[in-house]
């Protein structure tokens, strides 16, 4: 979900978290810290590269963007969710 | 491209791993900014919003010690940590550091000496091309046949890609019109192509310089460096042997010594310049090697080789007698060089190998000691570091990094002590006629080894501690007192168990020095048949051309005798071939009337030519008859003198005054007088029988010469003094090999010295670190037991009860210490008794010394800690809980 919301353009953490929110209309309400662990994870697989820059409100901010094998793997991975996505779906629709 | 970006991650994670976390605090802070602006928007007090922002958000450490976690370096920065909190620890016990350390010095640093001298003699490979393929062409029990077999070998052999002779010497020269003394070898045009050796400058031998058109040599890296300053000008210079003068073309690689190990080859010429020595048949002159072709085995080059000189045999007609003594050839692998050096000291080196193992267990008892007795003491740190939160596994990660830094900090220092005494040892070595120069290679094997040693010692003597120290109980530990007492108990009772190891294994240590001293006392006390205290022996060698050599050597000779004999303080001077345990030996066949020898070997005498006084000289006891005197000149009667050895043999129950020896084409000699028997090849050896000839009536031509000076001056007055007659009577003579018989007998007994003085020093040590352990052991319990002491001497109780009483607990460890030693040292001197001379394994007066000597020391170690005890102050004890 965080290389989803890193889809369209280099985020810094706190937009990626009110992102996030956005995305999942409220629904998923997570820790909102647990956010870092997470994106220091993504970090050090190679999927997101940090890098620090000024944000809005000329504040230090660190903004995360894709990489080349981020890129790949949310390939991946949203279209393996899609499959179960569909397979549920069909579950679902078979039994009503 | 992305493994360099996980790979650069990780490393700053690592290295910086502050700033790290200084940056995702930074983050996350920033993220609480917003979340707590937008609570205030949303109409939140400034105060309640932020304790809002923080409960959504989750705990900001917590938060961060994951974001540690994903980075995946964990184990890592953890070590780090764990090593620089060693460093802090150890920093601030210098004391005990300090201790440590110089203990591990010496226990890793002799076991790194060693194992430098072991890999030199016993195990390090040639540098030359896969040495596993070369092989030694012998006759079984040693030996070559002719050279002219060689020849055969290298036509009719299908096993080798190449063969090589070889012979080494020492050899005179002359280069810049200096005479000197360099040790050198003839060899076969392809003998470097053969071991695939490379040139530092010029070039080497090649099988076209065997014509000797013109004649080139070859010199060593050593040589060039010490004689030539290790000047390209080297090459072009000629050198002159014989009557021959070579050009050198060449400087072999510094690795490169030659194939015997213990000796260092400074100069290579053509094998022709053997001459005529190629075509005759003499034997066991020259050395063979091989290379096998791939894909031969040693036992087909073997069969080969062997097919080839059974021919040779038959062909040339060798009598019954040398077919019977050389049965057949034998290949042996030479990828380590010959063998001499091996057989001679693998098992003193062995032994000295042990000896280092059990200093370094020795060593570790006692660090592993003092590790358990810190670990009480620090008992409060680790309960309160287990109390916040530290797992078992860390702690004892913890206690382990600080070990195994001691252990390091140990090698580092060992190998700094391991330098010094390689170089001692080498010194011990290269001392007499035919000093032993050992090839060892300051290279990393030695810092691999050291750390390996240090790894696998730090890990055997901290797991045990390290364990101990994290298996703490918060509580108990906290709450101080008793528990420092009842805490203590398990430790002290380990403490007692490596005392008597110690104790055991300095036992085994202490009865082997003293094996092996009172070995060194035997050889040295043992009666040799001659005196060798003040003489002092130098070889004397003229240049001058051919035909006029002998002449100038027999005017040398005499006017030498003459003039040395009249310098103030000289009771005697004599030339002779052979001097007492030169390590030279010659010998030639004799018949006696009415002796039958047993076989061909039986059949020879030793001989000797030596001029009148050599006896007088040596200190050499006339049994019956007459020496030399000035009279039995050339154109005399030949006489002889024999030794006991000889008189026994030949004329057992007469008198063999008026005797004749008969050295067949050498000419027959009356025997006038009998020696007493003295030693001759070395200490061990049973004199063999032995004749003496007039120097002036020879029975082989002498050409080198060894002259013999017993004077009252010290040894550098007389060299300087007698160098000074000789050059004075003729300028070209080579003075060489210049040593004091003393120091030749010294020089016979390398490795029964460097036993003795090893097992010494290191039985030594083995006992000042363990006395250093019991006392440790003591005084820590006797500070523990402060208190109770305290109490009880409050009470009334008689200091010196208190002070037997904590006498009394030596006994157990040492007691148990020295039963298990005595077990353990019986069979180590069984083990030992081929190194040991007039020594048995069995002899009780060493093991009860060794005891006695354990027991005054145990007692002495344990004294001051008695003392304390018995001298404690109640007032303070109890206060001080």
């Amino acid at each position: 979900m965080i290389l989803k919301s890193l889809q369209l353009e280099p985020q810094h953490g706190w937009a990626i978290a009110r992102r996030i929110r956005q995305m999942s209309s409220d629904i998923l309400h997570v820790q909102q810290g647990s956010l870092y662990p997470a994106l220091s994870r993504l970090e050090h697989q190679g999927w997101i590269s940090g890098t620090w820059g000024v944000s809005e409100q000329n504040r230090r901010a660190k903004y995360y963007a894709l990489t080349r094998a981020g890129r790949r793997q949310l390939e991946k991975e949203s279209a393996s969710w899609e499959r179960l996505a569909g397979a549920v779906t069909q579950v679902v629709r078979s039994e009503g | 491209m992305r493994t360099w970006q996980v790979f650069r991650l990780k490393l700053r994670a690592l290295l910086r791993g502050g700033t790290v976390d200084r940056d995702d605090r930074e983050e996350m802070e920033s993220h609480l900014e917003h979340l707590t602006q937008e609570f205030i928007e949303q109409g939140d007090a400034p105060p309640a919003a932020r304790a809002r922002a923080l409960r959504e958000f989750g705990g900001v450490s917590q938060l961060q010690e994951q974001a540690r976690d994903a980075r995946g370096v964990r184990w890592l920065t953890d070590a780090v940590q764990d090593l620089k909190y060693g460093v802090r620890m150890l920093g601030r016990s210098p004391g005990f550091t300090a201790a440590a350390v110089l203990t591990l010095a010496l226990g890793i640093g002799a076991n790194t000496a060693i194992f430098s001298l072991v890999d030199t003699v016993l195990f390090r490979m040639l540098p030359v091309t896969r040495p596993e393929e070369l092989v030694f062409l012998r006759i079984a029990g040693g030996g070559t046949p002719p050279y002219p077999f060689f020849d055969r070998v290298r036509k009719d052999s299908s096993s080798f890609s190449n063969t090589a002779a070889m012979a080494a010497d020492q050899l005179r020269v002359e280069v810049d019109g200096n005479i000197e003394q360099v040790y050198g070898q003839i060899a076969s045009g392809n003998y470097f192509d053969l071991l695939g050796i490379q040139p530092v400058i010029g070039r080497l031998l090649t099988p076209e310089d065997e014509k000797l058109n013109p004649p080139v040599a070859v010199i060593g890296y050593g040589y060039w460096q010490r004689r030539f300053g290790g000047d390209a000008h080297a090459l072009g210079k000629g050198v002159t042997v014989g009557d021959l003068t070579f050009t050198i073309v060449g400087v072999t690689a510094s690795t490169f010594w030659g194939l015997d190990p213990g000796s260092q080859i400074e100069l290579t010429l053509p094998i022709t310049q053997a001459g005529s020595l190629l075509a005759a048949d003499t034997w066991s002159w020259y050395s063979a090697i091989g290379r096998l072709k791939p894909g031969v085995s040693i036992g087909q080059a073997t069969a080969d080789v062997d097919a080839i000189f059974q021919r040779f045999m038959i062909d040339t007609e060798q009598s019954a007698e040398r077919r019977a003594r050389f049965a057949r050839m034998s290949l042996s692998p030479a990828g380590r060089g010959s063998s001499g050096l091996r057989t001679r000291f693998e098992q003193p080196l062995y032994a000295l190998n042990a000896i280092t193992v059990i200093v370094l267990l020795i060593a570790c008892a006692n660090i592993g000691n003092l590790l358990l007795a810190r670990g009480v003491v620090r008992a409060r740190e680790m309960a309160v570091r287990a109390a916040i939160g530290a797992g078992t596994g860390r702690l004892i990660r913890q206690a382990l990094a600080e070990t195994l830094l001691v252990f390091l900090l140990g090698a580092g220092a060992g190998l700094i002590v391991a330098s010094l005494s390689i170089q001692a040892l080498t010194k011990f070595f290269a001392i007499g006629r035919n000093p032993i120069v050992l090839n060892v290679q300051y290279d990393w094997r030695l810092a691999a080894f050291a750390a390996v040693v240090a790894l696998v010692a730090g890990l055997m003597t901290g797991v045990w501690p390290a364990r101990r120290a994290a298996r703490v109980d918060p509580q108990a530990a906290m709450k101080d007192g008793e528990s420092r007492v009842t805490g203590s108990r398990p430790a002290a009772a380990t403490g007692r168990l490596l005392v008597a190891a110690q104790i055991a294994l300095s036992l085994v240590m202490l009865v082997t020095a003293l094996m092996f001293l009172e070995t060194m006392a035997n050889l040295r006390r043992m009666d040799l048949g001659f005196n060798p205290s003040r003489v002092l022996t130098m070889s004397l060698d003229v240049l001058a051309p051919a035909e006029e050599r002998g002449a100038v050597r027999r005017r040398l000779w005499q006017t030498a005798l003459e003039e040395i004999r009249r310098l103030p303080g000289v009771r005697a001077a004599s030339l002779s071939v052979l001097t007492p345990l030169s390590g030279r030996d010659t010998g030639r066949p004799v018949t006696v009337a009415g002796y039958q020898p047993r076989d061909d070997r039986d059949r020879s005498v030793r001989l000797n030519h030596v001029s009148e006084d050599y006896f007088r000289t040596f200190g050499i006891a006339m049994i019956a008859g007459r020496a030399f005197s000035p009279r039995d000149s050339a154109g005399s009667p030949k006489v002889a003198v024999i030794n006991e050895a000889a008189a026994r043999d030949y004329f057992p129950g007469r008198s063999p005054i008026g005797e004749i020896l008969d050295f067949g084409t050498g000419g027959k000699y009356e025997i006038v007088g009998v020696v007493r028997d003295h030693k001759h090849q070395n200490l061990r050896q049973v004199v063999p029988r032995f004749a003496f000839v007039p120097l002036w009536q020879p029975i082989n031509p002498v050409t080198r010469i060894t002259l013999a000076v017993s004077s009252e001056q010290s040894t550098g007055t007389t060299v300087a003094v007698v160098a000074q007659v000789v050059r004075g009577i003729h300028p070209k003579t080579l003075i060489s090999d210049v040593i004091d018989v003393q120091d030749q007998i010294d020089a016979t007994l390398v490795s029964e010295r460097l036993l003795s003085t090893l097992a010494t020093a290191f039985a030594a040590l083995a006992i000042t670190l363990a006395t250093l352990g019991l006392y440790g052991v003591l005084s820590y319990s006797v500070a523990n037991r402060r208190a109770e002491f305290g109490v009880r001497l409050a009470l009334g109780a008689h200091p010196n009860r208190v002070a037997r009483e904590v006498l009394r607990s030596v006994w157990p460890p040492v007691i148990g210490g020295i039963g298990l030693g005595l077990a353990l040292a019986i069979p180590t001197a069984r083990a030992a008794q081929a190194m040991l001379f007039g020594v048995a394994a069995g002899d009780v007066q060493h093991y009860v010394l060794a005891i006695a000597m354990l027991a005054l020391i145990a007692a002495v170690a344990a004294w001051l800690p008695a003392r304390k005890a018995a001298g404690t102050d109640p007032v303070v004890a109890l206060r001080t809980k």
